[in-house]
């Protein structure tokens, strides 16, 4: 992958010889007014544009990242922020989630400090902890690896941090979006070129309304109310069991079922649990449980299956206490 | 609880052998505690004597002229869905992906049951990237693996339910374990398998048993039965050359098919030793030496602690390949008289309680109806 610049318009090239034009230098006569404050006071001081500090940027992209697969991807990305970072004179906050550590955020970086004292582009590891750190609306554009992002609620919580009236990019090269995502109103402004694939999106209250259905927030203050029901329940269960070892079979099943449901909370809730082993706890807890239920019906090793359970209890019990106490 | 037909369909052209192994036992237990009907789809790969232990399961033999086993599977699949209630399928197998796609599609309130047969180093390296594959893991309803270690592992990896279900025994296959004794033990170390393959790191027992020789207080005798690889042909020629005193006390008998004298090994050995780098999830072996009241000497591999039950009822040696270190777990296991007689006793209950595979066919059971949608509440049949 190439890029050359010809009379200020920019192509991307690749090796087969296919090409298609990245980006030409916008007919804007003076950028100072597309805002009523000055625009970077170092741009003057240089003597170099806007433009020329753009092409030049990509062009050190291109070198930084020349064994990258991402290297289209970054580049049609670098064209769709260009407007993002000109648009306004106010300083923009655009976060990025998922980019590989290839030096490619430097480019963007540069360019963001270049058109708007005070502006940033944060390049965010692939994991969604670092979501619940960031302000909700506090960006005016965020960026998302495809490759990385996995999950709808992943994506959902990234759009939460975006203002309404900002832009959502995203980016693959896979050449497609995973069928999971068909959904995402907006998604029809997509550039692609080889596997390489942007697609932006405006956020807008459709958007914004869909992100707010399906982000962590909105799974989980259900899931936990559920997780606290079920749980309660079955601290009633344990006790019964507790106060008499020969529990009826059925008290053991109940257990059972209860715990089959709540490593599917525990596991919808995975990515923001401190202690990632609780589902499997709960798995076995209700092995145990199950070998009692059996057990009680064979008349064989209930002895040690009861004694494994309430080991299993005890470890599941402290678990929880750590988890939600 | 209702009952159900079951279908296994292997990932490869079924061979005699494997109809008493874990991957057809399992299904066919559980058909023997919930099954209305087992059949086995395969194309036929030589003659199946071990059919005769099998009571009450049909083989359903695939054309082999035309398809792979697998395309005739797949066609096996579409004309008969309706009438499985249950697909076992062993190994999370690349093979299975459309055999899956295509029978939860006919057949969404079916129940693909996958027992893995796998360990830690294979499942870390398995194509999640790959939207199919992983669309294949997600359409199985119970999945489960061999080790505790990996079902920990996986449920982090995964973010799904695993089921841990051990490769274990079935007793009435095994007729003369009820009877087998303390007393009629010999100061036997034992090992079975492929001797010599890469993966066995056999030269590690030999060794080890050539350094813990001279600490025996009482003379023991090591047996390594199985097929032997020319190159620890090779190693062990040698070895006789260098000790011959020690030589003495180590049989190579060769491949053991017949089952029975095989037990007869195992009523015998006092010790069962594993010097593995890597198992496929649960050596087979292990519950069948168990059973006999063999007490476990094994390398860390990931199901080591479920077969000693954290250390309690065997020892795990936590380096591979380290002579040293085995020797000497090795020695003080040979020495601690009290100790093994004790474990005869553990081990043999432990097997019973959580290796048996008509106690884990009731949790299948169990599961199927979970996954079926909830249980009943009704009582259990046993």
């Amino acid at each position: 992958m190439k890029i050359r610049n010809e009379n200020n318009k920019i192509w991307l090239c690749d090796e087969s010889g296919a090409s298609c034009m990245l980006m030409q230098k916008p007919e804007i006569e003076d950028y100072g007014n597309l805002s009523k404050r000055a625009l970077v006071t170092n741009y003057h001081l240089k003597e170099e544009t806007i433009w020329e500090r753009f092409c030049s940027l990509a062009f050190e992209l291109q070198d930084e990242c020349a064994e990258s697969g991402y290297l289209t991807c970054y580049l049609l990305l670098f064209a769709e922020l260009f407007y993002v970072f000109i648009g306004n004179g106010q300083m923009k906050n655009i976060i990025c989630y998922g980019m590989e550590e290839d030096g490619s955020a430097a480019a963007f970086q540069e360019f963001a400090a270049f058109t708007q004292e005070g502006s940033s582009f944060i390049a965010l590891p692939g994991n969604s902890f670092v979501l619940s750190t960031l302000l909700n609306k506090s960006c005016q554009a965020a960026v998302v690896c495809m490759d990385v992002c996995s999950e709808i609620r992943t994506l959902c919580d990234v759009i939460s941090k975006v203002k309404k009236g900002g832009r959502l990019l995203l980016y693959t090269k896979q050449g497609e979006l995973p069928a999971v995502f068909s959904a995402l109103p907006g998604l029809s402004e997509k550039r692609a070129f080889g596997d390489g694939a942007v697609w932006s999106v405006p956020v807008g209250d459709a958007l914004l309304a869909y992100a707010q259905e399906n982000d962590s927030e909105s799974v989980i203050l259900p899931s936990l109310n559920r997780l606290f029901q079920q749980f309660e329940e079955l601290e009633q269960l344990l006790k019964m069991t507790e106060d008499n070892a020969g529990a009826r079979p059925e008290v053991y099943l109940r257990v059972v079922e209860l715990l089959w449901e709540m490593e599917e909370v525990f596991l919808a809730l995975f990515h923001v649990l401190d202690n990632p082993k609780l589902p499997v706890l709960a798995n076995g807890l209700r092995e145990s449980a199950m070998d009692c239920y059996i057990g009680s019906f064979y008349q064989n090793g209930m002895e040690s299956y009861l004694d494994r359970f309430r080991k299993e209890t005890e470890l599941f019990r402290e678990a929880m206490g750590v988890e939600f106490g | 609880m209702r009952r159900c037909n079951i279908c296994v369909i292997p990932a490869y052209p079924l061979e005699n052998v494997q109809l008493i192994k874990d991957r057809i036992v399992i299904p066919y237990v559980c058909y023997r505690h919930f099954g209305s009907s087992m059949v086995i789809v395969s194309q036929k790969n030589g003659e199946y004597p071990y059919l005769d232990f099998l009571q009450g399961i049909s083989l359903c033999f695939l054309p082999c002229a035309e398809r792979t086993h697998m395309q005739e599977a797949e066609q096996y699949v579409e004309r008969n869905h309706a009438e499985i209630d249950m697909l076992f399928l062993f190994g999370a197998r690349l093979e299975y992906i459309e055999l899956a796609r295509i029978y939860k599609t006919l057949n969404p309130g079916g129940i693909i049951y996958l027992k893995l047969d796998a360990n830690s180093g294979w499942m870390n390296a398995l194509p999640l990237e790959d939207e199919k594959y992983a669309d294949f893991l997600y359409r199985a309803d119970i999945i489960s693996c061999e080790s505790r270690r990996l079902q920990s592992f996986l449920y982090q990896k995964w973010k799904r339910r695993i089921e841990y279900v051990p490769n274990g025994i079935y007793f009435p296959f095994y007729p003369s374990m009820q009877t087998c004794s303390y007393e009629e033990k010999e100061n036997m170390i034992l090992t079975v398998g492929r001797i010599g393959s890469a993966q066995k790191d056999s030269h590690v027992l030999l060794y080890a048993f050539a350094l813990s020789f001279p600490y025996f207080k009482e003379k023991w005798k090591l047996v390594m039965a199985g097929a032997v690889t020319p190159e620890f042909q090779k190693l062990f020629d040698a070895f006789c050359g260098e000790f011959p005193e020690i030589a003495a006390y180590i049989q190579l008998p060769g491949q053991i098919t017949d089952r029975n004298s095989l037990c007869a090994y195992y009523r015998k050995a006092k010790i069962f030793a594993l010097t593995s780098q890597m198992e496929g999830g649960l050596p087979n072996v292990y519950a069948e030496a168990a059973g006999h009241g063999c007490t476990v000497i094994t390398t860390n591999i990931d199901a080591a602690a479920d077969m000693t039950d954290e250390g309690r009822l065997g020892k795990i040696v936590e380096t591979f390949d380290d002579i040293p270190a085995y020797a000497k777990a090795l020695s003080g296991l040979c020495a601690d008289k009290e100790y093994l007689e004790r474990n005869f006793y553990n081990i043999r209950k432990y097997i019973d309680e959580y290796f048996n595979y008509d106690h884990i066919a009731e949790r299948l059971h169990i599961l199927f109806e979970l996954a079926d949608g909830g249980s009943d509440g009704s009582r259990h049949e046993n």
